[in-house]
Parts: C-alpha cells; structure tokens; sequence
C-alpha cells in the first residue's frame, strides 16, 4: 500500500492540485486573517507621508510573478494616493517593469496630473549600477520618461535630483536588483527610508534587514497584500486569492506529511523483508 | 597587452567609484557618476546582445534544417514583429500591446506557474527525511507552512505565535550569519578583482 | 482585454500547462514564441536607451559620451573569434563598476548594520539563542577549524542545523510564492466559465 502511494502517477497530483486551486475561488471562503507586525510598520509609515512629500515607487517584477507582486503594488500604491499632495515617481529596473506602470496609471491615475502630481520614468537596464546612478543622479540614469518627454521638462522631476530629495523609497520585488540592493546604493548612503513587499520567497532571507531598521515595514506575498486590504478596508487581489493559495499550500504540507509517512511504513517493510530472508 | 590593459580598465574605474564612496572629493564624486552613467548606456548595448545571438543561433539551426527548425521560424518572426512594432509606433502603442505586452504576460505567468506543479510533485516524491539535516528542514518547512495560513489558530492557539518565534529567532540569525558571510566574501573576493588576482570574471580566454 | 486578447492569452495558457501531461509541441512552440518577444522587447529597449543616452547627447554635442558608444559596440565582437579578445575592455568596465558597487555597499550597508543588530543584550533566552546560532552559522562559514575552539566541529554542526531552519522557512515562503503564481494561472482559466 505504501510503495503504491509512493509511485502514484504525478500527473494525478498535478490534477488534485488544480481542483484544490479552482474550488476556493467557485466557492469562496471567508478566512480569518491576522495582520502581522511588518506590514502594520509598513502601513504606518506610508500614513506619515505629508503633503509635498515625493514617494518613489520601484516595480522589481515581470509577468512571471506579477501574481504575487502586482496586488501588493496596488495595496501600497491605494494607500499612499490617499495622501493628500504626496508626489509620486515610478522607476523600473527590470524590463517588464513599464508593463505594470501604465496598468498602476489607468487604474489608478484619473484624478492625477501627469508630470506634477505622477511620472513614470519607465525602465533604466544595469541593475545595481542603475540603482547606484539613480541614487546619485536620476536625470543622468532617466533622460526621458517612459512618454519620451525630457526629465527636465516635467515639473515634479526639476525638485527631484537624487536620492537625497526622495522622502520613501517603496519596492515591490520578486527579483533582482531588490531590497539588497536598495539598501546598498540608495539606504546605505542617503538613509533613505524603506518600506517594501517581497515575494514569499525572500521574506525569510531579507527579514534581518527588517530587524536591523533598514526596512521601515514589508509585505510578505500576496497574504501581505491581503493584510494590506484589510488595514485599508479595500479588498482586492490580495484577499480574493488567499484561500486558494492557503489550499494549495495545505495540501503541499499533507502530501510532505504523507511522503515521509509512506517513505518510513516502506523503509520497514524492507528491512523486516530482509531479516526474514537472512534468518 | 590583451591581458594587462584590462585588469588596469578594472582597477582604475573601481578606484574612482569606490574612492568617491569614501572621501568627499568633488571631482572624483563627478568622474564616478559619469562613469556610473556610461555603465548604464554600455549595459543597454549588452540587452541587444541578447537578440543579435538568438539571430545567429536560430537562423543557422533553420539553415541545416535540425530538429525543430519550424520553432525557430517562430521565434524570429515573433522577435522581428516585436521590434517593428517597438520601433515604429512606440513601447505605450496599441500595436506593442497587442503583439508584446498580453502574450508576453499569458506566457510568462504561465511557465512560471509550472513551478507549482513541480512544488507539489516534488513534496510528495523527494522531500524525504533521510537524515537529520532533512528532517529539521522538512519540520520547519511544515511549521511555517500552516503557521503562515489564515487557519493556523484554529489548529493551535499559539502557531502563529511559534512561527513568528523562528523566523525572528533561529532563521533570523541564520540568515544574518549568511548576509555577513556573504558581504564579507563579496568584499573579498571584489577586491582581488579589483586587483587583478581574480580573472575569472573577464572571460575563458583570459 | 478585448475578447480577441483573452482567448488568445487562454490559448497560450493551456500551451504552456499542457507540458503538465507531457511534452508536445504545442509547449514547444509556446516556449520559442516567449523567447522570441523577449529577445524584441530587450532590442527594443536597448535601442530605446541608446537613443536617449547616447545618441541624443551626441547630437546636442556630449563628444564625451562616444566613449560608452565605442565600448557597448565592442561587446559585439564577441560573435567573432579572431576578435572576441576587444570584448574584454567593456567587460572589464562594466565588471569595474560593479566590483565597486560591491565594496561601497556590503561593508557599510550590509555587514556594518547587521553586526550592530547582532549584538544584542543577552538578557532573555531568544536573545542568547540568536547570538549563539550567529556564532555557529559564522562558524559554519570558516574553512579552517582553530585548534584555540576545540568544539568548532559540533559548533559548525549546530550552525548547519540552525541554517536548516531558516531554508525550511524559506521553503514554505517558496511554496507560496509558487502556489501565489498557479493560483493566479487557474484564476484566469476560471474566466472562461464564469465570465
């Protein structure tokens, strides 16, 4: 029985996999959901921004994992226009990254004036050496917006220079350039503060910059986004994927449960089978 | 020459960014911010690159006619549609949309989406306790999987407080012992770079 | 999303999961299809920045700026072996630069503040458990055993324990991330029937 569990065909877990993915989402269930103590600091340091104040929002992600970064975009990106007067920048550093600009701008950029409320300097190629150049001079590492417009023209960008006229850096990453980086090139040098959502992935490595003040407040994933939504009382994509994703994460810890269960129930059978064949 | 000349481009251009870091010397702060602007313009080229190889590589394997030539029609026609669409109407046009943006994203979510799949056949079929290693690996992996679901309290009162107490304690030193293991070998190993005792990085045949 | 754009984004979804049940060319072909649109849009962008960094400066007359056009354009003998040796001077800039990146940022930014977090009062136990594990996981990291730590072996061992908690953590925080992304996947396909 455990060596039939054990060599079941994968392609039936693939299909368990998905029916458990489907079903929340055809009936949905209302989950309880704590807010951790990350994105509480990350919401209240969004909260502080004042009128005037110039946010920069970096997106670090492509389509590949905009599942679990983009509603994390749109959390923090709800609540810092619901600061009155604070100025937005969007700046990219991976290719795909102008994608969920523009798609963060439809949505969200009615009652904005472009060029003096919000500017999106679109995609500068380099990674770290971007991030170092935009640190230091961002008209050197973004001549033109992602319109094409010159830098210089657009009235928000003629007060901001550096990374020393940036009031809140908040990055949405998956990837790379990331937090590391940030903290080397524009934390590290202009202290300028940090709130950011990481994949699910990077949550337990980068915590310790977390923990050393370097990151004001973080998101972990799409249960950070939820989180999020539930702080502003807007639910979005955050809340509406969580009880698929806790399924699925669920069944990932049964079958490990069952995996190790069958492994040991067959690890015995084999050695009883070959006591047996030795007496 | 072929091999000294490029060890001194390594050491010089390093010397001014780092100099610049540390002493406030106005015209080494502005020779390093130049520099670090034409990296910038020398990695755009690099992104080209990318294109420039697929051509040579994919028309050759249509040219002898291998083993999935028709694939590579496609993959040129897509990257030549891509390019005329980016260079005659524009990143933000309609057009870019229509052949770029909603393809690139149904395709790109969707291989990466294959990471799950694999997650869950691999929880079933490797991730087995052989040894101790494996299976203070496997127990935590456990742990914070229910801890960090919405239902973890209902399972236990005190789980969410548990997994908190190990990504704040054990993995939280664990990782720091890692960024400081790391940014010290990182440090090391740019410096003899920076040196010339590190050649690696310029290529097989240096 | 007009409907045109939908049905041709399920298309390619059902592509790409069809390598679920095995490998077809229908999967082929989505592969070199994303490898394709890549490949432009990174042309695209590279000629987009060029145009706006170099060659705008160029003409407004930055003569300065010729000198990253000549060392991007010498990367492109790469494709040639007689002249692949021109190559390495644009690498070695590009590799100059971002050695120096390194030594500016990890000493100040990450080691220096991450030795100060460590350093904590050892007044409670989660205090004195962190400083230990530190220790250990550091310990771990040295290649020679100092005969002054006679215990260093089974120190080193605690500390590959301790970093298999933390990779356990991160695996859960993988697992998520993963399902985060299929979930998203079946999300859409769901549109189908309930749009």
């Amino acid at each position: 029985m455990a060596h039939k569990l054990q060599s079941i065909d994968r392609r039936i877990i693939y299909l368990i996999l998905v029916v458990v993915l489907a079903l929340p989402f055809i009936f949905p269930i209302r989950l309880p959901i704590e807010v951790s103590k990350p994105t509480q600091d990350a919401y209240k340091t969004i909260d502080q921004l004042k009128d005037g104040d110039v946010v920069v929002m970096c997106l670090v992600y492509t389509p590949n994992t905009s599942a679990e970064a983009h509603p994390m975009s749109e959390a923090l990106l709800t609540h810092i226009l619901s600061k009155k007067g604070v100025k937005i920048i969007m700046a990219t550093f991976t290719e795909t990254g102008p994608i969920f600009s523009r798609q963060l701008w439809d949505k969200f950029g009615k009652n904005l004036k472009y060029g003096e409320d919000f500017v999106d300097l679109g995609f500068a190629p380099g990674g770290e050496t971007a991030v170092s150049g935009f640190a230091n001079d961002i008209h050197k590492v973004f001549p033109v917006d992602v319109r094409g417009t010159p830098v210089g023209q657009l009235p928000l960008m003629q007060k901001v220079k550096s990374a020393k006229d940036i009031t809140l850096l908040v990055g949405s990453e998956t990837g790379n350039p990331g937090t590391p980086e940030f903290i080397r090139q524009i934390q590290g040098q202009h202290k300028t503060p940090i709130v950011a959502g990481w994949s699910g992935q990077y949550v337990p490595v980068y915590t310790p910059y977390y923990n050393a003040g370097q990151v004001k407040g973080f998101l972990n994933g799409l249960r950070g986004a939820a989180e999020y939504e539930i702080l502003l009382g807007k639910p979005g994509e955050g809340i509406g994927g969580l009880g698929s994703v806790t399924a699925a994460m669920t069944m990932v810890a049964i079958l490990i449960v069952i995996a190790n269960v069958t492994y040991q129930i067959d690890k015995k059978g084999k050695a009883q089978a070959k006591e047996a064949n030795q007496a | 020459m072929k091999k000294e000349l490029p060890l001194v481009v390594v050491f010089l251009t390093s010397l001014i960014v780092v100099v610049a870091y540390f002493l406030n010397i106005p015209s080494v702060i502005t020779t390093s911010n130049t520099l670090v602007g034409w990296g910038v313009l020398v990695s755009a080229f690099a992104l080209g690159l990318a294109a420039v190889n697929l051509v040579r590589v994919h028309l050759t394997k249509i040219r002898k006619q291998a083993k999935g030539w028709q694939f590579s029609i496609l993959l040129l026609a897509a990257m030549f549609t891509v390019i005329f669409a980016g260079l005659t109407q524009g990143t933000s046009s309609q057009l870019y949309k229509y052949v770029f943006v909603t393809p690139r994203s149904a395709l790109g979510a969707s291989i990466y989406s294959l990471i799950g799949f694999y997650v869950a056949s691999a929880s079933y079929r490797a991730f087995v306790a052989k040894n101790i290693d494996a299976t203070i690996l496997l127990i935590s992996a456990i742990i914070v999987l229910i801890g960090k679901t919405p239902y973890a309290t209902a399972v236990w009162n005190g789980f969410p407080g548990f997994v908190d107490w190990i990504m704040n304690v054990p993995n939280m030193a664990a990782q720091r012992g890692i960024i400081i293991g790391v940014a010290v070998g990182a440090a090391a190993l740019s410096l003899r770079i920076m040196v010339g005792l590190e050649r690696s990085s310029l290529g097989a045949d240096s | 999303m007009t409907p045109i754009e939908f049905w041709f984004s399920i298309l390619l979804t059902l592509a790409c999961l069809s390598l679920m049940y095995k490998e077809n060319p229908a999967y082929s072909a989505a592969e070199h299809l994303y490898i394709g649109l890549c490949a432009g849009h990174f042309f695209v962008l590279a000629f987009n920045n060029i145009k706006n960094m170099g060659v705008t400066p160029l003409t407004k007359g930055n003569m300065l700026v010729l000198i990253p056009i000549i060392l991007g354009v010498m990367l492109y003998s790469r494709f040639d072996p007689k002249i692949r040796w021109i190559a390495r001077y644009p690498l070695s800039f590009l590799t100059g630069l971002g050695v120096a990146m390194t030594i500016r940022g990890s000493i100040p930014a990450q080691l220096v503040p991450q030795v100060r977090a460590a350093m904590v009062p050892l007044n409670s136990l989660d205090n004195v458990i962190m400083s230990v594990s530190t220790l250990a996981v550091l310990i771990f990291f040295l290649f020679t055993r100092s005969s002054l730590v006679p215990v260093s072996g089974q120190i080193s061992k605690f500390g590959r324990w301790i970093m298999m908690v933390a990779f356990g953590a991160s695996f859960g925080g993988a697992v998520m991330g993963a399902m985060t992304l299929l979930s998203g996947r079946v999300r859409f396909l769901l549109q189908v029937f309930m749009k």
